[in-house]
């Protein structure tokens, strides 16, 4: 599989931890060229499932053979399953409700629920930087976050169409946030 | 004997699994998806699928 990115910045995250979003995890988990192109490029980095990604992987899988099957992937040994306890919940709960509100001001009252806790287990994590992997640029903005990287992948569809598929790598900005919330409208 | 026990009592969920065979569940996975997608006329990413 052809990719196209910069090698200098795949060196300079070495040992970042990445959280992956679902539709980097269900491409990869359907595809083997895809699964073997992409996580030997992030070999050197850890590699973190947030609980809500992991719902959102597995919620389509009402087979039971199919849910096995997709748990088993989820523990293969290149994961690692994000920490979550009460503390948590609650610190994302709060960080959540600033986090729709900022979007809702920015013009963007539909951002899904799902992408809006998976921002704010970001932004609660100040002390551990976190960078994330996803192919949605829609719901994952520079509003929020900074643009590291583009990742593309030349592909093939169902029908041998050709189209290149791109993943964006981003870390969120707490000076952003903090920006933001300051600026809502009393 | 002990970590044989405690081995024992780890669910199918708890299990890590090597990337070799990570592969190889991503190769049942890919058979069923395009089996998916053939039922279908519309193009279907992989993770719009259910089943």
């Amino acid at each position: 599989m052809n990719t196209h990115f910069d090698p200098t910045i795949i060196e300079s995250i070495k040992g970042k931890y990445i959280i992956l979003d679902n539709n980097v995890l269900s491409d990869s988990a359907s595809s083997p060229e895809f699964y073997q192109t992409l996580y030997k490029i992030l070999e050197n980095n850890p590699l973190f499932i947030d609980p809500i990604v992991k719902l959102e992987f597995l919620r389509g899988a009402y087979i039971e053979k199919t849910y096995k099957e997709k748990t088993a992937f989820l523990n293969i040994e290149i994961f690692t399953h994000m920490v979550d306890h009460n503390d948590i919940y609650k610190k994302v709960y709060d960080s959540a409700f600033n986090i729709a509100r900022i979007y809702s001001h920015h013009k963007r009252p539909n951002v899904p629920l799902g992408d809006i806790f998976i921002t704010a287990r970001q932004q609660i994590h100040t002390q551990q930087e976190y960078l994330f992997l996803t192919e949605d640029l829609l719901d994952f903005t520079t509003l929020l976050f900074d643009r590291m990287l583009i990742l593309s992948f030349e592909r093939k569809d169902k029908d041998n169409n050709e189209h290149i598929q791109h993943l964006q790598l981003l870390k969120f900005n707490q000076k952003k946030f903090k920006d933001c919330l300051d600026s809502l409208p009393q | 004997m002990m970590k044989v026990s405690k081995e024992s009592k780890k669910t199918e969920a708890e299990k890590k699994i090597s990337f070799s065979d990570g592969l190889k569940i991503v190769q049942e996975i890919q058979k069923k998806v395009e089996a998916f997608n053939k039922t279908k006329s519309s193009s279907h990413s992989s993770n719009e699928y259910s089943f």
